[in-house]
């Protein structure tokens, strides 16, 4: 089984009278250490399904395994103990906490983790070493982003989950951030899914899952990605 | 556009739902004790003052052995004197099987001041020389009707009286003969007859009504009357047994009725204010929006103002209804026993309450639209970002390095969040200390008389029993006594009789002055620093709030005058703490020195355990016997109202404590509930989550106590000052167990609070709550 299944899933919100179904039937699967790209149009359900894969939120119907366990039959307990031991989530609005140093940030992350990197060492590689004392509100944007990676892959975690980590980014910074994550992938042997609208960045992924409509509508693997350098932004 | 605008605050007050429906209670307390006890107050003051004035009370009562024509002539004839009217009067005993004394008034004519009201039966027609309108209390504790007949023996002719009608009277209101603590309604009670009843009873008692606008004051009059009739015992009203009484249960209540709901008052319009002006803090960013979307700040501000209208609004009645139906009810219940007026029911309005209102109005909108104020004075764009943490730089302790080095990560966490967001750590402080005092307060009152009562009972009373004699009779008079007594430790006999003391302040008070054997051992008098004080040879004790009223300090000699217009120097030899009763002492050594007065008894102060007092029970001569137990008890009873009063004050206050917890923990998480979210996110388990955001509410329930403690002390102390009066004093007293009991009720509030908070966190919603910057 890989690493990550989704069978069938679909996810409905409903409001009032109107249901609105988010995700529909979305099957597919993502391989162990694997770099992938969620692309599509906005409202086509990709955060949808990061966050059921996160733990975030539950399917309507549907099975996600994740590691070959099934998430959809979890409680909440286990949910928490499944986020907390194998995702790394990083957020389009980085989410730091504001009255926490970077390094108080990423340190809290690793309060609850078996096997954590150190918050430095986290830092060191998305390039922060020397802003580590710094809160929030001196960082810019970018950094903050940066930060908040940090913060996931401290952790250690077996899932690196990105929605549009580079969505509040220029290109150029958003350049950074997806070297810092494509290279978690390589050198770290982490599965690493991320949600862009960008798809000059399809070449450099194993694999790269594009939705629209709430389906998955093409699913392709790449057996030799290119290197991050080498795309033309 | 308008409508859009309400539209979105509504919603937003539904989404604030909690913290609001809390704000609301709070207010409603606020407005329903402070309204609530005041309305209780007012409806007697009124009540009070209406049956005054429709029953015509005197202003005067006036006795003299034996008032002429012309005495009265002379006393109509003075400017301000509007009414004057001659009454007999003579105490009697029943004959009979009813063992009880009734006080018999009687009237030339038809009474025109203290007019009776007839509730059963009949008035005398003035003709009448074996018929009486007879106390409806007394009446009723004895089985009493229209129609039946007493027998009593009264001036010399023993006979069968006709119950004419059944009456209440004005100038009885509130009826416990002298020397009782209590109303027995049982063992006494009043009467009007017809004077033609009494043919050999003098004149001997003058009541009179003043015209309403006089200027001269009542020392004044009284000097005034006085001179007219040669020597009088004059009471105003002030000294009137029932006005007396009223006046004094009254102050005691209004005034804690007054400080402590003003005390609430503030706390729970700090805390409203600093929650609603929190609440426009985290609209800072739609105020934005609407800014630059081109709505005028006039728009903006008025209609958040909105907020306080519907806080205001439900809290006005809501607190109108608590305060009439529930505190002012119970008060008047419990009140309303002890005096025998007409029960017309609680007033529906006092002005307390539309002042309680009015505050709620101001503090609300208030908070509301100058918190908007001030945020729409930064630009739109400004301030639709979030607020720039001020947080740029390291708390103090952080630079404490190794204080800081030794904490642990929450640690760090817990303190740095303490001391970043003043306006929450304020408002919790204020909250917890405004609560803690106040149930500090609420115990200590309670305390307080206690510790009081011991003080009395304990260690002042020495002596077990106290009899009181109906005449002062000489010393080899009361052998008898004494022999029947022999059982007894001691026996210490008393002379007392009432004097005016005139301070040089130019105040005039009326206690009794108590003559005692220079050994006697019932009394134990302390001075102000605990120490024994012994009777000296020379001068009075008096107690410190005589001496606070006369503005008098030990080594003064004040003047006393007695009844007779006896003028007696009286030199202040001590100050004497004495709680209960305004009773100034001598010795009799000291009396002789000073008064040719031969020395007679009118009390028996008596120590010794298990005497058997049976023979005395029936003795003509003696008119009460108390022990110690009755006196103690009886005391309860007369405290008992405030108590009920207290009781009123702590519920308040244990109500307002959770409630601020409440709207605490609710603002807390509304403000905090991203940062919740990306700690679920990270896989924090409810219990860490708790440990890292709810700590903090501890730490300043800790921190804040001591500070309650303090603040609640002094209240206490500022309520009973003001509430002392000049026969008790009440000491601000908060024991330690009430002080750990307050201390740890706040602390399980807190603790209760957070559990409700942090059960909350499960239901968080981390995808929607993460999904835009907000
Ligand atoms: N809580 C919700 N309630 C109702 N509908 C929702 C909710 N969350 C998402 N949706 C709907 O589900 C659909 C998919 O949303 P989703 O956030 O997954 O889109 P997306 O692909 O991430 O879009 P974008 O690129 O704009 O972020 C959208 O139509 C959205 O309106
Ligand atoms: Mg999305």
């Amino acid at each position: 089984m890989a690493e990550i299944v989704f069978d069938k899933v679909s996810k409905e919100y409903r409001m009032g009278e109107v249901t609105i179904h988010a995700a529909k039937q979305v099957s597919f699967q993502v391989e162990k250490g694997e770099l992938c790209i969620i692309l599509g149009p906005s409202g086509a359900g990709k955060s949808t399904v990061l966050n059921l894969l996160g733990g975030m939120e539950t399917v309507t119907s549907g099975k996600i395994f994740s590691a070959g366990k099934d998430i959809t039959a979890m409680n909440d307990l286990e949910l928490t103990d499944y986020r907390r031991y194998k995702i790394g989530f990083v957020f389009q609005f980085y989410n730091l906490i504001p009255n926490l140093t970077a390094v108080e940030n990423v340190e809290l992350a690793k309060q609850v983790c078996k096997s954590p990197l150190e918050p430095e060492e986290a830092l060191r590689i998305v390039g922060l070493k020397d802003r580590i004392h710094n809160f929030p509100a001196q960082l810019s944007g970018g950094e903050q982003q940066r930060v908040a990676i940090a913060r996931a892959i401290c952790k250690n975690p077996d899932l690196l989950l990105c929605d549009e980590p580079t969505g509040a980014l220029d290109t150029e910074t958003g350049q950074t951030v997806l070297g810092v994550l494509s290279d978690i992938s390589r050198k770290m042997r982490k599965t690493v899914i991320i949600i862009t609208h960008n798809s000059l960045l399809a070449p450099i992924t194993d694999r790269l899952i594009e939705m629209k409509n709430g389906k998955v509508v093409r699913e392709s693997v790449q057996e030799s990605p290119a290197d991050l350098e080498g795309i033309k932004w | 556009m308008v409508t859009m605008l309400q539209k979105k605050i509504f919603r937003d007050i539904g989404e604030n739902r909690w913290s609001f429906l809390i704000i609301v209670c709070i207010c409603t307390l606020g407005i329903a004790l402070f309204s609530g006890v005041n309305l209780y107050t007012s409806t007697m003051e009124n009540a009070m003052t209406d049956y005054y004035m429709r029953a015509n009370l005197a202003d005067f009562w006036i006795y003299k052995a034996d008032v002429s024509e012309a005495d009265l002539e002379r006393i109509q004839a003075l400017p301000d004197v509007k009414m004057a009217q001659r009454r007999k009067i003579l105490e009697v005993g029943l004959i009979g099987e009813i063992n009880a004394t009734l006080y018999l008034h009687a009237t030339g004519d038809q009474a025109t001041i203290n007019i009776p009201e007839l509730l059963d039966g009949s008035l005398l027609d003035g003709t009448e020389t074996d018929a009486l309108l007879l106390d409806s209390r007394f009446a009723k504790a004895n089985g009493l009707f229209p129609g039946d007949f007493l027998s009593f023996d009264a001036g010399g002719q023993q006979k069968q009286w006709l119950i004419k009608g059944i009456i209440r009277n004005v100038e009885y209101i509130y009826y416990a003969p002298e020397g009782l603590t209590l109303p027995d309604y049982q063992k006494y009670g009043f009467a009007y007859i017809n004077a033609s009843a009494l043919p050999q009873v003098p004149y001997n008692e003058l009541i009179l009504s003043l015209n309403g606008d006089t200027t001269r004051s009542q020392e004044e009059i009284i000097t005034e009357i006085r001179e007219t009739l040669g020597g009088a015992n004059i009471l105003s009203r002030m000294h009137q047994s029932s006005c007396r009484e009223i006046e004094h249960d009254l102050v005691g209540i209004k005034q804690i009725g007054m400080l402590f709901p003003i005390a609430f008052f503030l706390t729970a319009a700090l805390v409203t204010w600093i929650t609603v002006g929190r609440m426009m803090e985290n609209q800072r960013q739609h105020l934005g929006t609407l800014r630059s979307l081109g709505y005028p700040k006039r728009e903006i501000m008025g209609r958040y103002a909105l907020y306080g209208v519907l806080i205001t609004i439900p809290s006005m009645i809501l607190g109108w209804l608590i305060s009439r139906n529930l505190i002012a009810e119970f008060l008047y219940r419990m009140g309303i026993a002890y005096y025998t007026i007409e029960e017309t029911g609680v007033d529906f309005f006092s002005p307390h309450f539309f002042w309680a209102v009015l505050c709620v109005a101001v503090v609300t909108c208030g908070a509301a639209f100058l918190s908007c104020k001030r945020s729409l004075a930064i630009m739109p764009a400004a301030l639709m970002r979030p607020k720039p943490p001020a947080q740029g730089h390291r708390i103090l302790l952080e630079r404490i390095s190794p204080f800081w080095r030794n904490l642990s990560f929450s640690g760090k966490i817990v303190t740095r969040n303490l001391f970043r967001n003043k306006a929450r750590m304020l408002m919790g402080l204020v909250g917890i200390i405004g609560s803690t005092s106040l149930i500090l307060c609420g115990f200590g009152l309670t305390n307080s008389i206690n510790d009081m009562l011991k003080k009395a009972f304990d260690e002042t009373m020495r002596h077990d029993v106290e009899i009181k004699l109906k005449n002062p009779v000489p010393l080899e008079s009361a052998a008898d006594i004494y022999e029947i007594l022999r059982d007894a430790q001691s026996i210490d006999a008393a002379m007392a009789f009432s004097v005016y003391l005139y301070g040089s302040n130019g105040s005039v008070q009326n206690p009794y002055m108590v003559v005692m054997d220079d050994q006697q051992s019932s009394l134990h008098f302390t001075g102000s620093d605990g120490r024994e004080v012994k009777f000296p040879d020379n001068g009075v004790l008096i107690t410190p709030r005589m001496a606070k009223a006369l503005d008098t300090e030990i080594g003064d000699v004040i003047t006393a005058e007695r009844l007779d217009g006896t003028v007696i120097p009286l030199e202040v030899a001590n100050i004497v703490d004495f709680p209960v009763g305004d009773e100034i002492y001598i010795s009799r050594t000291a009396f002789s020195k000073i008064s040719s007065l031969p020395f007679s008894v009118r009390t028996l102060l008596v120590r010794g355990q298990k005497l058997d007092l049976s023979a005395l029970q029936d003795d003509p001569r003696i008119s009460l016997i108390e022990t110690k137990a009755d006196m103690e008890s009886n005391m309860l009873i007369l405290l008992e109202r405030l108590r009920s009063l207290q009781i009123i004050l702590i519920s308040f206050a244990g109500l307002l404590a959770i409630a601020v917890m409440m709207v605490l923990g609710h603002m807390n998480y509304h403000e905090r509930i991203r940062e919740l979210a990306t700690l679920k996110v990270l896989g924090f388990r409810q219990k860490e989550m708790k440990r890292l955001v709810l700590r903090e509410n501890i730490w300043i329930t800790i921190f804040g106590l001591p500070f309650g403690a303090i603040t609640g002390f002094g209240l206490l102390r500022v309520i009973l000052v003001q509430a002392t009066t000049a026969d008790m004093e009440i000491r601000p007293y908060i024991s330690a167990g009430s002080i750990l009991l307050g201390c740890a009720l706040i602390l399980a509030f807190t603790v209760f609070v957070n559990h409700i908070m942090g059960g909350k966190f499960k239901s968080i919603d981390m995808v929607a709550s993460l999904k835009s910057v907000e």
